[in-house]
């Protein structure tokens, strides 16, 4: 079942067309890469499919329903988070924070805010996030204090916490040591069991071969092709697309 | 010698209220805006207007300051806090030029420069609370002590934690699911809310109202006392506002004479400020955040 549809979608910076007329769609529980050449424009992608940048032309289809005029905040409720290239985390937030931010949605509101006892089954379900990617003993320190890979793992289980379906991973293995890039494999692994859909844009391409069913292959703006990693990677105008015609 | 003591106290509590709810938004949610005074103002005129054409009283002025305030607020965040930065600075500075302006000149409804005179003071179970006497200063210390347990409340809630968020990245707040614009207006107005009553508290203390409450020096003390106390720090705007009062009195205390005090003061409160961007850019009080 399609669970994410891109219809045509195209964005253009002054004479720069960033996306042009690219469409592809997403099955529900699966992984997917997205790949291409530094700016291929996959990030552009992403910034439109969760909102953070407008289209000029297109349609987006989550579940069905046409994403057109929501804000991004609104989309993570319907169930479509990100993470950044640029880590995004609470640097003045504990870590703890960082993740009771995603995690406690019914206090938004400050009427309601005012009247909570406690955050008890919040703070236990943060503690359960930071131990799969071995971060619990951080639980009280400033998000600052953590190193690189540290705060991309932070700001990937922050995403998780959110609870939505739809998970885009913005180069979640890029600065991220060995040791690391096997939690966030494990990680992403874990998400598809528990039913989730992942799409992934990353360079490290062992990596991403790896955790993918289905890669999507971006060129200047537009759709090259959607297959299996073993087919993408014997694909001609994949290899041309990176290392240039002969 | 009492009454100026006590008159320094209540002179003491209604800034604290009033830079403790200006940490809300500015310290807290990084708001940089520069027209907070208007709140203030707007609570005090609230409370004068009430007072002296209708004879509405001490406590139910509060209320009503409160809610203007945070009407008007609702207002005026919906039309500035799509701006950010140097841009809000800039527009919400604007708009405290123009209050001043506006309360200057709509003479019918402010008396204009002449001010709002003949503030009758709080009348509590039939009895009149003297100003600059003790029970005035009990009652400011009630009013004072409840406001700043809502706000102890707010600072340390799930909101407030969304508000720090903002200041951290605004951005990172809508990509975990919240409506950080909805959050910011909220932020402002509660904000404006407790001015409000901090601007009730000074028209049934002086009396007497005129324009100069929404004068520029009155918004640069404020930022200072955030600024030198440690935004977003709770504890540290209460002994920033302390510690700038006192240093403004200091003048007094060391006996210069009265036509240089208020240029001596200035000269001081520059110092202060220097000093703290220097060597305490969080603020002088920053060894108590968390």
């Amino acid at each position: 079942m399609i669970q994410l549809e891109v219809k045509n979608i195209s964005k253009k910076f002054g004479g720069l067309h960033a996306v042009e007329d690219f469409s592809f769609d997403i099955a529900e529980n699966s992984i997917t890469g997205l790949i291409g050449p530094n700016g291929a424009g996959k990030t552009t992608a992403f910034n439109l499919i969760t909102h953070f940048l407008p289209r000029d032309e297109g349609n987006i289809f989550f579940k069905n329903e046409n994403l057109k005029n929501k804000s991004p905040f609104a989309l993570v409720q319907r169930g479509i988070a990100r993470t950044f290239q640029q880590i995004r985390i609470f640097p003045e937030l504990t870590v703890r924070e960082n993740l009771l931010l995603a995690l406690s949605s019914q206090y938004d509101s400050w009427w309601k805010s005012f009247l909570k006892k406690d955050e008890k089954e919040e703070n236990s379900a943060a503690f359960q996030l930071l131990s799969e990617v071995k971060l619990e003993k951080y639980i009280d320190e400033k998000a600052k204090n953590l190193s690189y890979g540290q705060s991309k793992l932070l700001e990937i289980i922050r995403t998780i916490a959110t609870g939505a379906d739809l998970l885009l991973f913005d180069e979640p293995a890029a600065g991220v040591n060995p040791t690391m890039l096997m939690t966030v494999k494990k990680l992403i692994r874990e998400l598809k069991k528990k039913g989730k859909t992942i799409l992934v844009i990353e360079h490290n391409m062992p990596f991403l071969m790896e955790i993918s069913e289905e890669i999507i292959v971006m060129e200047n703006g537009k759709f090259l092709c959607q297959d299996t990693p073993e087919k993408v990677q014997k694909d001609i105008r994949v290899l041309e697309a990176y290392l240039g015609k002969s | 010698m009492l009454e100026y003591i006590f008159s320094l106290i209540i002179i003491t509590l209604i800034w604290t209220l009033l830079a403790q709810s200006y940490n809300l938004s500015f310290g807290l949610t990084g708001l940089f805006n520069l027209g907070h005074i208007i709140f203030y103002g707007i609570g005090a005129y609230t409370a004068a207007i009430l007072n002296t054409r209708y004879g509405w009283g001490f406590f139910t002025n509060i209320a009503m300051g409160a809610i203007v305030s945070g009407i008007f607020a609702a207002g005026f965040g919906i039309l500035t806090l799509r701006l950010s930065g140097h841009y809000l600075a800039v527009a919400t500075l604007g708009a405290a030029m123009i209050s001043t302006v506006i309360v200057t000149n709509w003479v019918g409804l402010t008396n204009g420069p002449l001010g709002i005179r003949g503030i009758s003071e709080p009348i509590l179970w039939g009895f009149t609370i003297q100003a600059d006497s003790l029970s005035f200063v009990i009652l400011m210390l009630g009013i004072v002590g409840f406001c700043f347990f809502l706000l102890y409340k707010i600072f340390h809630s799930p909101f407030g934690r969304i508000l720090r968020a903002i200041k951290d990245d605004e951005i990172a707040v809508q990509a975990i699911g919240k409506d950080s614009f909805k959050a910011k207006i909220w932020s402002l107005i509660l904000s404006a809310a407790f001015a409000g009553v901090a601007g009730v508290l000074y028209s049934h203390y002086r009396l007497f109202l005129d324009p100069t409450i929404f004068a520029l020096p009155e918004i640069i003390t404020l930022i200072l006392m955030v600024v030198v106390g440690g935004r977003g720090n709770f504890l540290g705007a209460l002994l920033g506002t302390i510690l700038v009062i006192f240093i403004g009195e200091m003048p007094r205390f060391i006996g210069f004479p009265d036509n240089i005090i208020g240029a001596s003061r200035n000269i001081l409160y520059a110092v202060l400020l220097i000093g703290t961007m220097f060597w305490k850019p969080r603020g002088l009080f920053s060894f108590f955040e968390k």
